[in-house]
Formats: structure tokens, C-alpha cells, sequence
């Protein structure tokens, strides 16, 4: 299994190749950089298909036993997650190339360096085994992502400071736990750890461990109410950057809260302490409400999509912490899902900044007749995260709302609806400005974006229907072996 | 009953799209349209093509994928499904000739739109019709739902994009806070979703929770613009007549009913609807709307307005039919779904050609238009007899079964309802035909010598009146599917 190895080496590789180049003053920063995703791409897709054949699967790195090395553990969850980063860093990046180089004449290959050395580090988080070794690749993928987002509007220096502070936070919170974890078991390899802590489950060290990080993950999450970072940090951030880090952070995140959820938190932890799961459903609830509420304000459209994110973290939580069988299955999908449909839509809106030069509402009159190809395709994420079949928002939330039921947890349930009915209102706002006015400003460049922008753009809205379809097979394959030792 | 997979009603609907994609390219007005005619024929032809095997008691069926446990995308052909795929292909058809008199002799703009999206619309309305269980109902009623958008907002002016707004409140807003947790509800209790397990849902709830899943369903599916939720149905008239027609008389509004008709079936089933008692509820809440919609026709100027608070009135006569809960009163509802579309889009085409013809939109100012317009004129008054149920047109067929459905239930007072608003409906459409012949010199807005609309406008119009004539006499294929759906 050395394709996950190569999955997640190759963008690292990468990123010193485009540093390399741009000390040497070449200009192939772009090819290397797509190079690199679309090995990552295509190990990560190899990696995918031999665990779907040959079940879970555990790689040492450098073969060093797993109390002492590193073990990657690589189950189809994670596999087909990391597939999914390197392809939409892939797609994302295609056609940027005049974007990038136009904006950063002197810095390009930083530019490269950076997005590489964040889609490393999301894919590494997604498939070690090792409590500490995911705190350093949560750093790598920070430090990263600090310095794209500050590469973007006027304002995203301070977004990015903002986004440090409290990402630091959350990081140290977690490593403390990590650190308290440790004295007490003595291993910081999960299986191993997940073996141990049941015995001592109930001792208030490995509670106040949990806790931490918990709590550290919730604030990298963004969940409410650790959420200020999040709507300037993807606001200000390049758009491109912005189509990495938006659809990918609070995933990665989600993912590993289901990760610790499934194999790291002993039962007796939650059960010793009941409240702690309704909090954080409440908490999911507010982050819903107040995502709706605040995307109601917005007027621009990228700062209306952060809060959509910021809402779509609330379903993710949520999910996980009603705790029965069709909540968890809806959460890991909506994390394939989102990935998705915030891909294509952040996407979609990178191409308009791209012809517009912005995206306030004001500037998006008419562009159902000059982008008439990009607005198909924010017009398929639209109506994925309203949750309409086929597209795949749609089965994630059937899921979250079903177990939001089975749980008995109405308010949850009544946010779900809420946040659909919300979502229609939000997009269509849009679409009216851009089907009912006209712009007639003069000057402006008429047409669509270049085909590099627009077959990206056409592949991430066409696997919203595919991923929607292949529901079952997912939970089938991926759900259902991953909750199978929860019974 | 016995299932075999056959590709025809995924072909049926396949063939619908073709009009998209090659009305896109199509390098000419007329080669666009010639795909569309393609289309529309085909998919009436493949419909039609399983008219033998489903009244042998067959159910052509076909699964696309499993997608949830116990609600795979799949399609299955009934007697119910059919009735209503029959006429809306059908229609579909004389809709397209229609349109392109309509949509040249006003030099609309945008018309590739409007074609394209005209052919996701049927093939939204086929697919609800062909639906095996509740999701993939769902799946299409939404496309529905988004596809007819931009056909509402098509003049893309401050009144559509008001319109439009209305519209999507009402339908998706019902759909998604209503429909769409009742589904997921009755997913998660029964297991199925499919139609033909009807009655899953005995036992499993208290009466008061199932009394609360029949109201989310029955206004969920907004589109059937039962009361109060019937205000999209004047709004989305802003829409080109051709839309008015066949789209809000036809295919829109009466997938509306088809999902009430599937839930009551095909969800609760009629035992236990009965058991409940819960036929008095949907047939109030038909009743009400019935009257109350035919009373506020009364007072409407716009013929287009008009039209719609009548159509109100008339798809409560389909929603009442279900809720009478037996076999006569279920096969004058879905006989009404073929009658009311032939006689209403007949009615339609005709406000279209008087506009086209004359830009007259108000009926205070037709009087004498028979004179210019008599062929036309000729065309609404058999249309509104076929809307008020007088023999011999289709719509008497119907309502006599309701009335039958109604003796049956032994409720007297159902009936007399029936009549009364039969009345009402005979007080708001006679007047326009009587004035529009009948008048003095002085009181005549239009004048001879007889100038119709292009003939593309006429001659559609014709037909369908003449087929609500001759649904009287031959009912055939449409009364044999309404008697088979309902059970006999």
C-alpha cells in the first residue's frame, strides 16, 4: 500500500519542486503543481479500490512497528476522503494558471508551494494513525493555509491573523489533550490507545483529555461558537485558495471527529457524561440558525457561501453527536457531499470573480446570459445543498434528518428544514440579480471563462448527481463496515 | 398483478430530453422545432406503447439505482401513472404546434429557452407519473418544480420576477418543510417507500401522527393548490399562454393531484385512510377550496385569471374524488384528470389567441369578440361545457362518477356541493361566451368580418374541443386506466 504513501507524498514533493523552480526562475510552477495532484489523485484512487477489494488496511511508514513508527490506517472512509482532496485540489487549480501568474508576478511559485503543502497536509490528516503526527500535519496544513489566505483581498491579512489566533488555540488545546493522553496510556498510536483508554475510560485525566480535544477540533472546525475565523478567512482568502481550503478544512475536520467518535472514544465516556453529546447537538443547532441568519445578510456572494459553510459544519456535528446509526451515516456523507457541492460552488464563484472582478451582488447582474456555463454549474451546487435529488445534499440530509427523528430531536430536525428552505432563498436571490437585471456597464467583457476554468468546473457539478446516485454503494461499502464494530 | 422490467418508460422519457440538446444547437427556428415535434411524438408514441401490456393487468417496471435502503430510483408503469403520462404526452404534441403560433406571432424572445426547458418540464411530469415509490416521486416533482421556473419568470420583467418568487415560495417551500419530512417519516417507519406496499404505516403511529402526516402530505404537494396554498397558481400566469396551458392546467397542477392521489393509494392506502376516518378531511378541505376558488372566479376580469381560480376549483374536484375513498368517486377523479386537461387547455388557447389576436386580456372588454374571433369563441363555449360537466362533453363523464362516488358514500351534502359548484362554474364562463355573441352594435368592442390567430393557434384549439366532445362518447382507454386505478 505505498499509493497512500505516494497519495500524500506527492504534493510535498511537489511543493519543493515549485520552490526549486522559482529560485531557478522557470515558469512550470503550474505544471508541477498539477503533476503532483494528479499523481496524488490517481494513488489515492489505487489506494481506494485495493481497500474496497481487500478490506481495511494498516501501512507502516519506513516499517517501523506501530507503537514506535507511524501507521497510516487506510479504510475505504479515508481513502475515498483523500481521493476526493487531491482531485478537487486538482480540478480547483486547472485553470488558474493566467489567475495565479497575473496576480502574483513575483510569487507564483510561493503561491504553488503553498497549495501543495496545505493538500498534503489535509490528506495526511486524513490518513495517520498517529495522535501526534496529526497534530504536526495540523500545523502544516495551518501554516499553509495562514499564509494563502493572506495572499488574497486588502483585508485578508487581518482575516488570516484572526484565523491564527484562534487556529493556534484550538491546535494547542488539542495537543494538550494529546500530551494528558499520553502520561496515561503511554502510546500515541490510535488503535493502540483505542485498546487501552476503555479500562481506564472512567478516570478524569482521560476525561479532561477527550474533552480537549474535542474542544480543539471543534474550533478548527468552526463550529459555533468557535466560528469567527471562519467567514473572513474564506472571504478574504485568493479564490483560488479559497477553493481549496473552504470545501476541505471543516471536512477534514468532521472526518476525524468521526474517526475519534468511532474508535478512539470509548462508550463509557459518553456515557459518563450525557450532556456533553446534547451540548454539542445545541451548539449544532445555533451554528444552523446562525449560519442561515447571517448568510441572510450577506451581499456578496462568497462571504454568502461562508456562511453556508459555517451551517454545513452545524449538520456535520450534529450527525455525529445524536449518536445513533442513520445520524453518523448521514454525517459521513454530508462530508463527501459538502466536499462536493462547496467545491463546485466556490468553484463557480472563482470564475465570476474571475470575469467580474468581484462578487458583490451588484456585480452579478445578468450573468445568466454572459457566463451562461459557469451559472449552470453554481446552479447545480445550488440545488445540492437545497437538498434536491438526484444531487448527493440531497441523500445526506435524508440521513441527518432521519436520525434527527430516530433521536427524537426535533429542534435538530426543524433546523435541517429551516436551513434547506433558507438555502433556497439565499441562491435564488442570486439568481435573480443575475436573470432579471441587466448589466450594461460599458466595458465589460462579455463571455464565459476559458474551457480550462469551465471542464473542471463541468466535472465537480456532474459528480454531484453521480456521488447522490452511488448513495447506497457508499453506505454500503464505506458506512456500514466503518459502524459495524459500534453494535 | 406481475412485474416485468421493460426500458419503455425510461425510453419514454429519454425521448422527451432529445428536445433539449438539439434544440440547443439547432441552427434554425424551424429545425428546433421540428426536434421538438420529434420528441413530443415519440414519447406520446413510447407512452402509448404500453397501453396493451398495462391494461392486461401488467406493471412494466424498471430500477435505475438502490440509492436508500427500501427506496431504489425506479420506475413502474400502472393503470393510474398511464392515464395521466396519456394525456400529458398527448397534449404536449398539440401544445408544440400551438406554441410555435403563439410564440412567432408574438416575436417572444428567448425561445430556445423556453423550448428547452418546456421539454425538462413534460419530462418531469412523465417521470412522476412513471414513479414507483415516493423518492423518485419526489426527485421529478422537484425537477418539476425548478424546471418551470424560468418558464414563470420568462418575460424576465419586475411582474415575472415577482411571480416567480411567489412560486417557488408556495411549491418548494411546501415540498421541502412539508413533503419531504413526511417522506423521509414514513421512509424511516415502514421501511418502504414503494407504492405498492401500501398500508405500511397501520399500526406504527398513533392516530393524531398519522392524522399530521396525511395534512403534510395532502399540502406538501402544493402544486395540487389546494386552499390557502393556491396563490402561485394566478401568480404563475404572467407565464407565455402556452405554459398557462399545458403546464398550469395540465401537467404542473395535475402532478399536484397525482402525488395526493399516489399517497392516498399508495402511502396511507384507502383501509386505513377509512379505518382513520380521514376521507371527511380531505373532502372538506376539497370542498372548500372548490367552492371558495369558483366564487373568487366569479369576480375575476383577467380571462387568464380566471382560468386559473376555475383550474383551483377543478383540481379540487380530483382531490375530492381521492378523499371520497371509493371506487366510483376515485374514477371520476382521475377521469377528471384527462377531462378537466382537454376542456382547460382548450379554454387556455383560447385567451392566448384572442391575445395574440387582438391584445385583449380582460374579459369586460370581449364582448362582440365572437364576431372576430367565432371559431374561437365556438371552441371555448364547448370547452366550458366540458368544465361545467354538461353532456356531451367529457367533463360530465367525470363528475357523474364523483356524484356516483358521493351517493355511494351516502352523503348528501357532498353532492349537493358538487352541484352547487357546478353552478358557480356554469355563472363564470356562459357569461363570457353569451357576450361575446350575443350583443348589440353599441355594446360590441370587436367587429366582423371573422379574424382568427395564425392557424397554428386555431386549429389546436379545435382539436382538443373537438376531443372533449368525442371523450364523451368513446372514453375507451382513459375510462378502462381511471376504472382499473381506482380498483374495480
Amino acid at each position: 500500500m505505498h499509493a497512500a504513501l505516494v497519495a500524500v507524498i506527492a504534493p510535498l514533493f511537489g511543493a519543493f519542486f515549485c520552490v526549486f523552480s522559482g529560485w531557478a526562475g522557470g515558469k512550470r510552477e503550474h505544471w508541477i503543481a498539477l503533476t503532483a495532484l494528479a499523481l496524488s489523485a490517481t494513488a489515492a484512487l489505487d489506494a481506494l479500490l485495493r481497500v474496497l477489494k481487500g478490506g481495511p488496511q494498516t501501512y507502516l511508514l519506513g516499517n517501523w512497528p506501530a507503537p514506535f513508527g507511524i501507521a497510516y490506517t487506510l479504510d475505504p472512509l479515508a481513502c475515498a476522503l483523500v481521493f476526493l482532496i487531491a482531485a478537487g485540489a486538482l480540478l480547483n487549480l486547472w485553470g488558474a494558471r493566467r489567475e495565479i501568474a497575473h496576480r502574483y508576478p513575483e510569487k507564483d511559485h510561493t503561491f504553488y508551494a503553498l497549495y501543495l503543502l496545505a493538500a498534503a497536509g489535509h490528506m495526511g490528516m486524513v490518513v495517520t494513525g498517529d495522535v501526534f503526527n496529526f497534530y504536526v500535519l495540523i500545523e502544516i496544513t495551518a501554516l499553509s493555509c495562514y499564509a494563502l489566505i493572506s495572499m488574497g483581498s486588502e483585508r485578508s491579512e487581518l482575516a488570516s491573523l484572526n484565523y491564527l489566533l484562534l487556529g493556534a488555540a484550538g491546535a494547542s488545546l488539542y495537543l494538550l489533550g494529546v500530551g494528558f493522553l499520553y502520561i496515561k496510556t503511554g502510546t500515541l498510536n490510535l488503535p493502540d490507545m483505542a485498546a487501552i483508554l476503555p479500562a481506564m475510560a472512567t478516570a478524569p485525566a482521560v476525561g479532561a483529555a477527550l474533552a480537549l480535544i474535542l474542544l480543539g477540533v471543534a474550533v478548527k472546525m468552526g463550529l459555533f461558537p468557535f466560528h469567527g475565523w471562519l467567514p473572513g478567512a474564506y472571504g478574504e482568502a485568493p479564490a483560488v485558495a479559497a477553493g481549496l481550503v473552504a470545501p476541505m478544512t471543516t471536512k477534514v475536520m468532521a472526518y476525524v471527529l468521526v474517526r475519534f467518535q468511532v474508535s478512539l472514544f470509548p462508550p463509557e465516556f459518553l456515557r459518563a457524561a450525557p450532556a456533553l453529546p446534547q451540548i454539542m447537538v445545541w451548539l449544532s443547532v445555533a451554528a444552523i440558525l446562525l449560519g442561515a441568519v447571517m448568510a441572510l445578510y450577506q451581499k456578496n456572494l462568497r462571504r454568502m457561501l461562508c456562511f453556508i459553510v459555517l451551517a454545513e459544519v452545524g449538520y456535520m456535528a450534529g450527525g455525529l453527536f445524536l449518536g445513533n446509526r442513520d445520524a453518523l451515516t448521514g454525517t459521513v456523507l454530508h462530508i463527501y457531499a459538502d466536499l462536493a457541492m462547496t467545491l463546485c460552488v466556490f468553484m463557480a464563484a472563482a470564475n465570476i470573480e474571475r470575469r467580474r472582478g468581484s462578487l458583490a451582488f451588484e456585480k452579478l447582474r445578468g450573468l445568466f446570459g454572459t457566463m451562461p456555463w459557469t451559472m449552470a454549474g453554481l446552479t447545480a451546487g445550488a440545488l445540492s445543498m437545497i437538498g434536491v435529488p438526484p444531487f448527493c445534499g440531497f441523500f445526506s440530509k435524508w440521513y441527518l434528518i432521519k436520525g434527527g427523528m430516530a433521536a427524537g430531536h426535533w429542534p435538530f430536525v426543524a433546523a435541517l428544514v429551516l436551513s434547506s428552505l433558507v438555502n433556497v432563498l439565499l441562491f435564488f436571490r442570486v439568481f435573480e440579480i443575475a436573470f432579471f437585471e441587466k448589466d450594461e456597464r460599458p466595458g465589460l467583457v462579455a463571455g464565459d471563462v476559458s474551457a480550462a476554468r469551465l471542464v473542471p468546473l463541468a466535472a465537480v457539478a456532474l459528480s454531484l448527481p453521480l456521488l447522490g446516485l452511488a448513495t447506497g454503494q457508499i453506505v454500503e461499502r464505506v458506512v456500514v463496515p466503518l459502524l459495524a464494530p459500534l453494535t | 398483478m406481475h412485474a416485468d422490467m421493460t426500458l419503455a418508460p425510461l425510453l419514454a422519457l429519454a425521448a422527451a430530453l432529445i428536445a433539449v440538446p438539439t434544440g440547443i444547437t439547432a441552427r434554425s427556428a424551424n429545425l428546433r422545432e421540428a426536434w421538438t415535434f420529434l420528441a413530443a411524438g415519440l414519447a406520446f408514441c413510447l407512452t402509448a406503447s404500453m397501453i396493451p401490456a398495462v391494461l392486461r393487468g401488467d406493471c412494466p417496471t424498471l430500477t435505475i439505482a438502490e440509492v436508500l435502503p427500501g427506496a431504489a430510483l425506479a420506475l413502474r408503469v400502472d393503470a393510474m401513472g398511464l392515464l395521466f403520462a396519456l394525456t400529458a404526452s398527448f397534449l404536449w404534441i398539440v401544445t408544440e404546434a400551438y406554441a410555435i403560433g403563439y410564440m412567432r406571432g408574438l416575436s417572444e424572445h428567448a425561445q430556445t429557452r423556453f423550448y428547452a426547458y418546456f421539454a425538462v418540464s413534460i419530462f418531469a411530469a412523465l417521470g412522476v407519473a412513471f414513479s414507483a415509490n415516493l423518492l423518485t416521486m419526489y426527485l421529478f416533482y422537484e425537477a418539476l418544480s425548478f424546471a418551470t421556473y424560468p418558464l414563470v419568470a420568462h418575460h424576465q420583467d419586475e411582474e415575472s420576477r415577482r411571480s416567480g418568487r411567489t412560486y417557488l415560495t408556495y411549491i418548494v417551500g411546501a415540498s421541502i418543510a412539508l413533503a419531504l419530512p413526511a417522506m423521509i417519516a414514513v421512509g424511516a417507519l415502514t421501511g418502504s417507500l414503494d407504492f405498492a406496499h401500501a398500508g405500511g404505516l397501520a399500526g406504527k403511529l398513533p392516530d393524531a401522527w398519522l392524522w399530521a402526516l396525511l395534512v403534510m402530505f395532502l399540502f406538501g404537494f402544493a402544486k395540487a393548490a389546494l386552499m390557502p396554498l393556491h396563490s402561485w397558481l394566478p401568480a404563475a400566469m404572467v407565464a407565455p399562454t402556452p405554459v398557462s396551458s399545458l403546464l398550469h392546467a395540465v401537467a404542473v397542477v395535475k402532478v399536484g393531484v397525482f402525488c395526493i392521489y399516489r399517497v392516498v393509494t399508495g402511502v396511507f392506502g384507502v383501509d386505513l385512510l377509512r379505518g382513520m376516518g380521514a376521507g371527511g378531511l380531505i373532502t372538506f378541505v376539497a370542498a372548500a377550496t372548490m367552492l371558495t376558488a369558483s366564487a373568487i372566479a366569479l369576480s375575476q376580469d383577467g380571462l387568464k385569471r380566471r382560468l386559473a381560480f376555475s383550474t383551483i376549483g377543478q383540481l379540487a374536484y380530483i382531490v375530492f374524488g381521492a378523499g371520497l375513498l371509493n371506487a366510483a368517486g376515485m374514477t371520476g377523479g382521475l377521469l377528471h384528470i384527462a377531462a378537466h386537461a382537454f376542456g382547460k387547455i382548450t379554454l387556455f388557447f383560447c385567451a392566448g389567441a384572442i391575445y395574440v389576436a387582438t391584445h385583449e386580456k380582460y374579459v369586460s372588454r370581449m364582448a362582440g369578440i365572437g364576431r372576430r374571433m367565432p371559431v374561437t369563441m365556438l371552441a371555448f363555449f364547448i370547452a366550458s361545457l366540458s368544465i361545467i360537466g354538461i353532456p356531451p362533453t367529457a367533463g360530465f363523464l367525470s363528475k357523474w362518477h364523483l356524484l356516483l362516488g358521493c351517493i355511494e358514500g351516502g352523503s348528501w351534502w357532498l353532492a349537493a356541493t358538487l352541484l352547487l359548484s357546478s353552478l358557480l362554474n356554469a355563472a363564470y364562463f356562459l357569461p363570457i361566451t353569451y357576450r361575446a355573441f350575443f350583443c348589440t352594435d353599441e355594446e360590441a368592442q370587436h367587429a366582423g368580418p371573422a379574424r382568427e390567430a395564425p392557424l397554428l393557434c386555431v386549429v389546436p384549439l379545435c382539436l382538443t374541443a373537438l376531443i372533449s366532445v368525442g371523450l364523451f362518447f368513446a372514453p375507451g382507454v382513459f375510462l378502462d386506466l381511471a376504472r382499473m386505478a381506482a380498483g374495480h
